[in-house]
């Protein structure tokens, strides 16, 4: 599990940009006996056909990043933000760019560390000239933070466990299993930090009863977060409200009564200030009941952001309970 | 292209009351007994015949709306207040030429420079005077509701560098008409004039949807600009050729199509520039979220003073727009549109 996670964790995929993510995937199944199709907008699609009801699970392979838009005569770039970055947080941080191009982000005031916009932040590649700099890196081109993959124990620290982890949980599962009784979907959407945009492709034309999404969520046991019950270790989050969604009642305690019966340990998520894919798949082809299963997270959207192995683990059992045991209509 | 734009220009189109823009389409599309189509939502659609049969459906679309003001009620002495439509800054409005879709002009109020620091110009103080004497005159001559546009002529201002109106896409417009009328094209291709862009991208998607369009080639206006330290900042100008969009707030665009606009490019000896990254959206977003994920690439030509009461454009912009469409689509064709499906 911690392999196939450090090496999602490892490749490059900002959204829009998740090539070396889905090349990535494909590699872990090689081998394997399942439908892969790749559709137009770039979301993977697995299926396994099987028993109704048809079950889909879901969970975007993007993470955050950034983008070039200019440099300035001194050969520093300026960038854009992809999707919601925090640029005191990336400040003084190394950023690598799809071609390999290694740069420093910060902004112009970053002693007093009051960076607040994107107009401030400069990022240094060491080049002398605006000819030079833009030679080598181009307009438009993204970059991710460059950043270490850790294991501590319980612990594992990242840049982009949002949501290389929910993507792991996936790959997993179908990695140890040849097939499934199931009719099941397994999807890795794209371009989610951007406005859920791979979901509401994919939501429009696969034909299913049930989506389960799975997607990190930020706890509220740390100084940096509002206080609420979700936290960290206490299990697989069942997402019971955010920002743009309520979720059918139903479906929650349909997984709280299969959690029980399991042994599974799982939490309510409620009073989030995210959004997950669900917002836009519970609205597409009439309605589909969906619910967004969470892997507690700290520090999602910074350079470093933590998870427990255990709480992963949890999420797994749940959701391999799920297909054990479905929903009924 | 050019005599097309001229007229264009001119007409009236704000977002919702595109009707002045669609007639003068289908007058030019009838002389040459062309069919065209419409949708309920107001959208046109013109399928035309191309060198080859192809199994893509694939779209060419601009949208015909442009910013404008709207009617939301009158004040004691006469004058309209409004709101704008789109997306018009208020700072530019004071002493503007207003004419409304039923044929009343008015000015947007400005104070002289010797009493400028009265008032902030924002859509809350900002009123337009129509030469009303009183809130009835004012109410039987423009209802409420009733949509505006900026007055301007379009003219030739210097050596193939026009001046004029809504360029932002009449510029866009300009160039797919003349594509159906004037140009033979590679492959059979749907060509739509969408409506209500400039309100929140609405007739683009509605045409894809209805339409399950596989290819989409957005054509716009998009604001060009020479920044007075040119040196410190980019900006897509005039003369350097179409702006092409990697990413918008909308879109990012795939990597395969933007190959395609590099090898025709290059082939062709065309030049091109990138849009800003990150900055406006267009109708390529919500058309490559339809029908399973629409390949979709905006192309724009370049304007300067793009929303407000008049732009500029280079004749040569625009022809090479045009040009390297058509090499891109040849490009595409001649491989067979691998990567695309």
């Amino acid at each position: 599990m911690e392999r196939i996670l450090r090496e999602l964790c490892e490749v490059f995929g900002p959204s829009g940009f998740e090539g070396e993510v889905k090349e990535k995937i494909k590699e872990f199944l090689k081998g394997k006996k399942f439908d892969i199709k790749e559709d137009r907008f770039g979301n993977l699609v697995i299926y396994n056909k099987g028993k109704k009801p048809t079950i889909t699970f879901s969970a975007h392979i993007d993470e955050i990043g950034i983008v070039c838009v200019d440099a300035d005569k001194r050969g520093f770039l300026k960038c854009s933000p992809v999707g919601t970055v925090y640029p005191h947080l990336y400040t003084g941080h190394m950023v690598i760019f799809k071609s390999g191009v290694v740069g420093v982000f910060n902004g112009k005031n970053w002693k007093k560390q009051d960076v607040n916009s994107f107009e401030e932040i400069i990022i240094d590649i060491g080049c002398e000239s605006k000819e030079e700099a833009l030679k080598a890196v181009s307009i438009g081109e993204p970059a991710v933070i460059y950043s270490s993959f850790v294991i501590q124990d319980n612990k594992i620290i990242a840049r982009n466990l949002d949501n290389r982890a929910g993507v792991s949980v996936l790959v997993n599962l179908l990695l140890e299993n040849e097939s499934f009784e199931r009719d099941l979907y397994f999807v890795f959407n794209v371009q989610e930090e951007l406005g859920l945009r791979g979901a509401r492709v994919f939501s429009e034309y696969i034909e299913t009863d049930f989506v389960f999404t799975v997607d990190v969520s930020t706890t509220g046991d740390t100084y940096t977060e509002p206080e609420r019950s979700f936290k960290l270790g206490g299990g697989a989050g069942i997402r019971v409200m955010d920002s743009r969604t309520v979720f059918p009642l139903k479906l929650i305690s349909y997984l709280e009564n299969l959690a029980k019966k399991r042994g599974i340990k799982v939490q309510r998520d409620a009073g989030s200030y995210g959004v997950t894919d669900a917002f836009s798949i519970q609205t597409a082809r009439g309605g589909i009941p969906t619910i967004t299963i969470t892997i507690p997270v700290r520090y999602s959207h910074s350079p470093s952001s933590l998870i427990l192995r255990s709480d992963l683990e949890e999420v797994y059992k749940l959701i391999n309970a799920i297909i054990e045991e479905p929903p009924s209509n | 292209m050019i005599e097309y734009l001229k007229e264009l220009s001119e007409l009236k189109g704000p977002s919702g009351r595109e009707d002045e823009v669609k007639d003068y389409i289908k007058s030019k599309l009838e002389e040459k007994g062309i069919f065209y189509e419409e949708d309920f939502f107001g959208n046109l659609y013109v399928f035309k015949r191309g060198k080859a049969e192809i199994k893509l459906n694939v779209c060419v679309m601009a949208h015909i709306d442009e910013v404008g003001v709207i009617v939301t009620g009158y004040t004691s002495d006469g004058y309209l207040k409004f709101r704008p439509i789109g997306g018009l800054d208020a700072e530019i409005l004071p002493g503007n030429e207003i004419i409304f879709l039923n044929g009343t002009k008015g000015i947007v109020i400005s104070l002289p420079p010797h009493r400028k620091k009265q008032i902030e110009y924002s859509f809350k103080n900002l009123v337009i005077d129509i030469g009303a004497y009183s809130s009835e005159e004012a109410k039987s001559r423009v209802d409420i509701g009733e949509e505006g546009v900026f007055m301007t002529k379009f003219e030739e201002i210097g050596k193939e560098v026009y001046k004029g109106k809504s360029f932002d896409n009449r510029a866009g417009t300009a160039l797919v008409l003349s594509l159906i009328l004037d140009e033979e094209i590679p492959f059979d291709t749907n060509f739509v004039f969408t409506v209500q862009e400039e309100t929140g991208l609405l007739g683009a998607r509605v045409s894809s949807s209805r339409r399950n369009f596989d290819l989409a080639f957005i054509i716009e206006g998009t604001f060009a600009f020479e920044p007075y330290h040119p040196e410190e900042e980019y900006y897509p100008k005039l003369g350097y050729g179409p702006v092409i969009t990697k990413m918008d707030k909308s879109l990012i665009v795939n990597e395969v199509l933007i190959n395609y606009v590099e090898r025709a490019a290059f082939k062709n000896n065309i030049k091109f520039q990138w849009k800003i990254p990150f900055t406006g959206s267009t109708d390529g977003g919500p058309v490559s979220l339809t029908n399973r994920g629409v390949k979709t690439l905006v192309m724009a030509i370049p304007c300067r003073y793009i929303h407000s009461k008049a732009s500029l454009i280079f004749k040569e912009d625009l022809y090479n727009t045009k040009k390297l469409l058509l090499k891109i689509m040849e490009e595409m064709y001649g491989e067979d549109f691998k990567g695309i499906m």
